[in-house]
């Protein structure tokens, strides 16, 4: 995964560390802590120093009085059931004493923010809420050095500013080392940029080395995300053409006085109306929480509403009538190949066995996943089973798609990809739906916009529109991507802008559309 | 997580350790007094305390139980085959013997589900951990049990849209064993897997296990409460069998 990697860091710095998916990013933080090698095995060369300390050769616990994780997954780090227990885990694994543990615990939640919430159940937290309460987690262990990788992939974009915000307080104290998707949040913090491909270092240095040293064209076509107000020189190239939206027609979905409780839980959804029309894409926005993921459970037909009703071409919608892409592609995968389940898919179509096998080949070299076409779903990388997992919806040619989170945890090239597949379904009919929280992709596909806070409809209209109302931006934690703002600045209307993002965005190497 | 919920009720205040206890005598009071009369003392506790708890109970565990409850006793009623014949369908046959036996075993599992219930809603994962842990067990394992509880809800939630996706892409669920395996049972143990490492290197770099012993901030002690109801539901149960027996 690593190969040679070299660099060193004076304490206090920051370091964002770049690569696109499968680069050995994730690989290399954790040999920082000692995870690699002495819990996940691996064969390691070189020489590691944390403050003067060998991870390999100390060992992870004791590797955890300096060095704190803090993971992608804000559920998938929770081991407490409240707030106080969870912060409390690691202090009371070392053995400090519990005044000073205590005493920790309201330092590290006065700092993020939850100091109210201590006695409340992990469980009734929001998302943003989890991840701080991480922060917080690895906060009281009052680490020399930080390491974040993905800290923000799950958060609505307010809560990934909030994020960063709290850990900013943080700056010239502890050293900390961030792999980060959104690095436009993090970018006016960090003192040193790594770009790591293929496991071999490309540039250690300066962030605004990096750009001298390396071609805006070769670092979009390695597929990392780079801030966007640097990337100025490539959206006043010649406009190529995007295709707009076919003319609006009646509505393919509706959803009207739609309400839906959790069986022994929260109101989800209240009374909540909106349409999506043929041929367009519908992005649902809000911030966590805010019902989005439970409303397309509810236009797939995989919940039932409590109250009004849902329409799909007139009809009550059926899970076998739309195709839904879940957030996690993993869930989506049923046979051995990839080959055989972008075929079953197929036959589910009504394609026979044959047919169904050319046509899915035919369909990865669409995709350019026909080298994989042998190989488990589950070997392949999180950017092409996420590629794929849209594919197998595809496959079943229903005129309703519905996806959650396409966008979220990929790298640029794979983000572009599953954003350009969307908008060619919809230009080729179909009626897709996008719960989100990239800025990017909604200001990139969104035909159409609806505005999801505490369970209600707050907004329902074009993206230009949204985009027009900052308030209303608020209300769906949205925050403008910097590059758009910086091109309505220059361009001084919001539609020319928005074309001009849009191709920058789909068709950063100018290819066209 | 689990079936926990948080609350103040006299369940909650008492330790874990109690409820264990209290739940090993009630099963083991059934054993040496197998009779209907002796069980129903246990079903009067147990309903007595479900009142003063009044947890909060989802209806698939009650239906889950339920069936437990009827079925179990249903199959050990028909199973008897001889004394009064009570009812004679040709190829079912109660008799009276099957029937009280049937009761009898249903009453049983009953109140062992409805103390089994009443001890895992009103017990913080947590606290059952650090209760194991101070009795002696390695807390690594004690914790071990506590993680699986976590763990729980989120696998039957992968579960859940696994199938969703299946009636999606319209997979039908008749189908070999071995492509059920691949189809359902490897996407979930592949999630399984990973989330049981994710949550392994949140452990790990938390120290968890690094050191012999770790501080227990919120310490679970037994206090007069514990006691005081150790004794209560001791002499209940010994002056309930004494008025029942003599």
């Amino acid at each position: 995964m690593l190969k040679g990697i070299s660099f060193s860091l004076e304490e206090g710095e920051w370091l964002l560390v770049l690569g696109p998916t499968g680069s050995g990013k994730s690989t290399l933080l954790l040999t920082l802590n000692g995870i690699i090698p002495c819990f996940i095995p691996g064969e390691l060369e070189g020489e590691v120093r944390v403050f003067g300390l060998d991870p390999a050769k100390v060992g992870v616990a004791e590797m955890a009085r300096v060095a704190a994780i803090v993971l992608q997954d804000p559920e998938a780090q929770v081991i407490a059931f409240t707030v106080e227990e969870e912060v409390a885990f690691a202090l009371e694994n070392l053995l400090v004493p519990r005044d000073e543990g205590l005493r920790r615990v309201a330092e590290a939640l006065r700092a993020v923010g939850l100091e109210g919430l201590r006695r409340e159940a992990v469980d009734t937290l929001s998302m943003g809420q989890k991840q701080r309460l991480a922060l917080a987690s690895a906060l009281a262990l009052r680490p020399r050095l930080l390491i974040l990788d993905e800290p923000t992939a799950h958060l609505d974009p307010a809560s990934a500013l909030e994020f960063y915000k709290v850990l900013s307080r943080l700056r010239g104290e502890t050293t900390v080392i961030v792999v980060e998707h959104r690095v436009d949040y993090v970018w006016e913090f960090v003192d040193k940029v790594l770009l790591i491909e293929n496991g071999v270092v490309k540039y250690f240095g300066d962030p605004e080395g990096l750009f001298n040293r390396i071609s805006l064209p070769y670092l979009l076509k390695t597929g990392i995300w780079i801030p966007e107000v640097l990337a100025g020189e490539l959206v006043r190239r010649e406009p190529g053409e995007l295709g707009g939206p076919s003319p609006p027609s009646s509505p393919a979905i509706m959803a009207k006085q739609v309400s839906y409780r959790y069986p022994g839980g929260r109101e989800a959804l209240r009374q909540v109306s909106i349409t999506a029309e043929e041929g367009r894409v519908t992005c649902i926005l809000g911030p966590n929480g805010s019902g989005k993921t439970t409303l397309l459970k509810l236009l797939a037909g995989i919940l039932k509403p409590d109250h009004g009703y849902v329409l799909i071409y007139g009809q009550q919608p059926r899970p076998e009538k739309v195709a839904y892409v879940m957030q996690n592609p993993e869930h989506m995968f049923v046979a051995r190949s990839v080959l055989e389940d972008v075929a079953l898919s197929l036959k589910s179509a009504g394609y026979g066995e044959g047919e169904a096998r050319r046509r899915a080949y035919s369909l990865l070299k669409e995709y350019n996943l026909e080298e994989y076409a042998d190989r488990s779903p589950f070997e392949l990388s999180q950017g092409e089973k996420r590629l794929l997992s849209l594919l197998l919806m595809a496959a079943l040619n229903r005129r309703v798609i519905l996806m959650d989170e396409p966008t979220f945890g990929l790298d640029r090239r794979y983000a572009g990809i599953v954003a350009r597949e969307l908008m060619k379904l919809a230009r080729a009919g179909r009626t897709v739906v996008v719960a989100t929280h990239d800025t990017w992709l909604v200001s990139a596909i969104s035909d159409k916009v609806v505005v999801l806070r505490e369970g209600r409809a707050v907004f329902e209209g074009g993206v230009v529109e949204f985009l027009s109302q900052p308030k209303l931006m608020t209300e769906a934690s949205f925050s403008p991507p910097p590059l758009l703002e910086a091109l309505v600045g220059e361009l001084g209307d919001l539609e020319k802008a928005l074309l001009t993002y849009k191709r920058y965005l789909l068709y950063p190497g100018g290819e066209g559309a | 997580m689990s079936l926990y919920y948080e609350g103040a009720s006299l369940l909650h205040r008492l330790t874990p350790l109690t409820k264990i206890v209290v739940t090993l005598i009630a099963i083991s009071h059934m054993v040496l007094f197998p009779q209907l009369k002796y069980i129903l003392l246990h079903l009067i506790a147990a309903t007595a305390l479900l009142v003063t708890a009044r947890p909060r109970i989802p209806i698939r565990v009650w239906a889950g139980a339920l069936a437990v409850v009827v079925g179990h006793g249903w199959i050990n009623a028909v199973m008897v085959r001889s004394g009064a014949l009570l009812l004679d369908l040709g190829w079912l046959k109660v008799y009276w013997e099957g029937l009280e036996l049937g009761i009898t075993l249903a009453a049983r599992v009953m109140a062992i589900i409805l103390y089994s219930i009443l001890a895992a809603t009103t017990t913080n994962p947590r606290d059952l951990a650090v209760s194991i842990a101070k009795l002696g067990v390695d807390y690594r394992y004690a914790f071990a049990a506590y993680v699986t509880f976590r763990m729980a809800p989120l696998v039957r939630r992968d579960l859940e849209n696994i199938l969703v996706s299946r009636k999606i892409r319209r997979i039908k669920t008749r189908v070999n064993p071995i492509e059920l395996m691949a189809g359902i049972l490897a996407p979930l143990l592949s999630l399984v897997v990973r989330r049981s490492t994710l949550l392994s290197i949140s452990m790990e770099s938390r120290a968890f296990g690094a050191l012999r012993s770790r501080a227990y901030y919120w310490d679970v002690q037994p206090g007069a409460g514990d006691y005081a109801f150790l004794a209560a539901f001791l002499a209940y149960l010994i002056v309930g069998t004494c008025l029942l027996t003599y």
